[in-house]
């Protein structure tokens, strides 16, 4: 089935920094009651933590991309304890379900992202794939950094609107 | 009463059932599924009164399931709530449609999802 | 049934009917007529619990989200933090027959006061991340808040009846 898409708000791109930003707030504050402040690049050496990259893709017949969110180990399990109700002082919980709890942080984010930025597109999301990592990869894209309670949070995203003849295709998938 | 949570997050659905269990609501027993294939085949065996699912799954997406669900009558009086990170206007109306009670969007408070799973309940009962 | 009250702060004073609590201070009564009160909610919070059956009641005023910055404090002042404060108030609480499962549990207060010194940015934010986060730990829900905003909150509590009242500058209402 393809059917004419509407073309993307005009100042889609422009806005995203800021409607990031928003979404990462309003996911940390309602369901893990952490503190959220946007920074500049912030400074990781010294931060001998690993780190976990939850990916979730997105598209809707023409318009695709993704969301990864990048938050050290630490950061993840105080996530985690926040989330489920966990006391700190019993037993850590396996790294699945850790990883599984930052795949849905990212799941969230990106649903508040593209909820906030486009309202009339109904946006297909992917499982997360978490990874995990020495550190987050060297910028090649989009990138807002974050402050999630006192921990760097990097949101990478990337946006593509496929020219007419490749959106009827993509709708036909 | 018996509930099926729906999600392919298992933390997703552990902190449900935590809330669940907090709420003032009589619960005799609830399921879990991690996608809508799954839940179909809990539906089919058991006799659930309240569905909590989520949209974005895989195999059987949370949408695929709710047509399912309101193409069938033996699940007429099932009660369906959506938890779900797609909070567009397109997807709501696509839910009015399919005989949703309530449309929660993630992320939500512990308190939030109280209020809901009363509600629900309170449906599921009359 | 026992009477009596609890004060977990820097001085013990005889009950009189009316317990004003200092800033990381808590006090917890059973005592039908007594109103438990605290002034200058600003970005600090209040938590106030009362069970309806057992007729118990209780409030905390916390100053700081998190005990880590200052243990030693922590360890002579536990209400002055939310994550030692709240667990002690609902331990003092037990002690007079709260349950929890029937605690009505409110959150008042974590205003930004423009008078705050430098290096405190988004105190009251945090304070109240900070005490719905313990709470959520605890497996227990609010019931209700008046919370943000710019003005310091005055908060009465009624320990015979559970009424809650909340006084700030320019308004007045019962939670």
């Amino acid at each position: 089935m393809s059917s004419p898409m509407p073309p993307l708000p005009p100042d889609f791109e422009r806005a995203v920094g800021g409607a990031i930003a928003f979404a990462v707030s309003t996911v940390a504050e309602r369901s893990f009651f952490a503190c959220v402040d946007r920074c500049d690049q912030p400074d990781l050496d010294g931060m001998d933590a690993d780190w976990l990259v939850a990916t979730v893709w997105f598209e809707d017949g023409p318009v695709c991309g993704s969301v990864a969110c990048s938050l050290p180990t630490d950061l993840a399990q105080r996530l985690f304890d926040a989330f489920s109700g966990r006391d700190p002082s019993t037993a850590l919980p396996p790294r699945h379900h850790v990883d599984d709890l930052v795949g849905e942080f990212s799941n969230m984010v990106c649903g508040a992202w593209l909820s906030r930025c486009d309202t009339q597109r109904v946006f297909r999301l992917s499982p997360p794939i978490v990874r995990r990592v020495p550190r987050p990869a060297d910028e090649s894209g989009r990138r807002e950094w974050m402050i999630v309670d006192n921990r760097p949070v990097a949101i990478d995203w990337a946006v593509v609107q496929a020219p007419d003849d490749e959106a009827a295709a993509a709708a036909d998938l | 009463m018996r509930i099926l949570i729906v999600d392919d997050s298992s933390m997703m659905r552990a902190m449900i059932k935590r809330v669940v269990k907090l709420t003032n609501v009589p619960v005799e027993e609830i399921l879990e599924a991690g996608d809508g294939a799954q839940a179909l085949k809990l539906l089919e065996s058991h006799d659930v009164q309240v569905l909590l699912t989520d949209i974005n799954m895989p195999v059987m997406s949370g949408a695929d399931l709710l047509r399912r669900v309101a193409g069938d009558d033996r699940w007429c009086r099932l009660t369906r709530v959506i938890i779900s990170t797609d909070g567009s206007e397109a997807r709501r109306e696509q839910a009015a449609g399919l005989s949703v009670r309530c449309y929660l969007q993630k992320p939500f408070s512990p308190e939030v999802l109280r209020d809901v799973l009363t509600d629900a309940a309170a449906a599921a009962r009359l | 049934m026992k009477e009596a009250i609890s004060w977990a702060g820097p001085e013990w004073v005889r009950p009189t009917g009316r317990r004003v609590l200092g800033i990381g201070e808590l006090a917890v009564s059973n005592i039908g007529d007594t109103v438990i009160a605290t002034h200058a909610v600003g970005s600090c919070i209040a938590v106030c619990i009362f069970d309806p059956v057992a007729k118990v009641a209780g409030m905390l005023h916390l100053l700081l989200p998190e005990s880590s910055i200052n243990p030693e404090r922590a360890g002579e002042h536990p209400a002055v933090f939310a994550d030692t404060g709240i667990p002690l108030l609902f331990q003092t609480a037990y002690g007079y027959g709260l349950a929890k499962q029937r605690a009505i549990v409110k959150l008042v207060g974590g205003a930004e006061m423009p008078q705050t010194p430098r290096g405190w940015f988004n105190t009251g934010h945090r304070n109240l991340l900070a005490a719905r986060n313990l709470l959520w730990r605890n497996g227990v829900f609010v019931a209700a808040e008046d919370v943000g905003g710019t003005d310091a909150r005055t908060v009465h509590l009624s320990v015979g009846t559970g009424r809650l009242q909340v006084f700030s500058g320019r308004s007045y209402k019962e939670l």
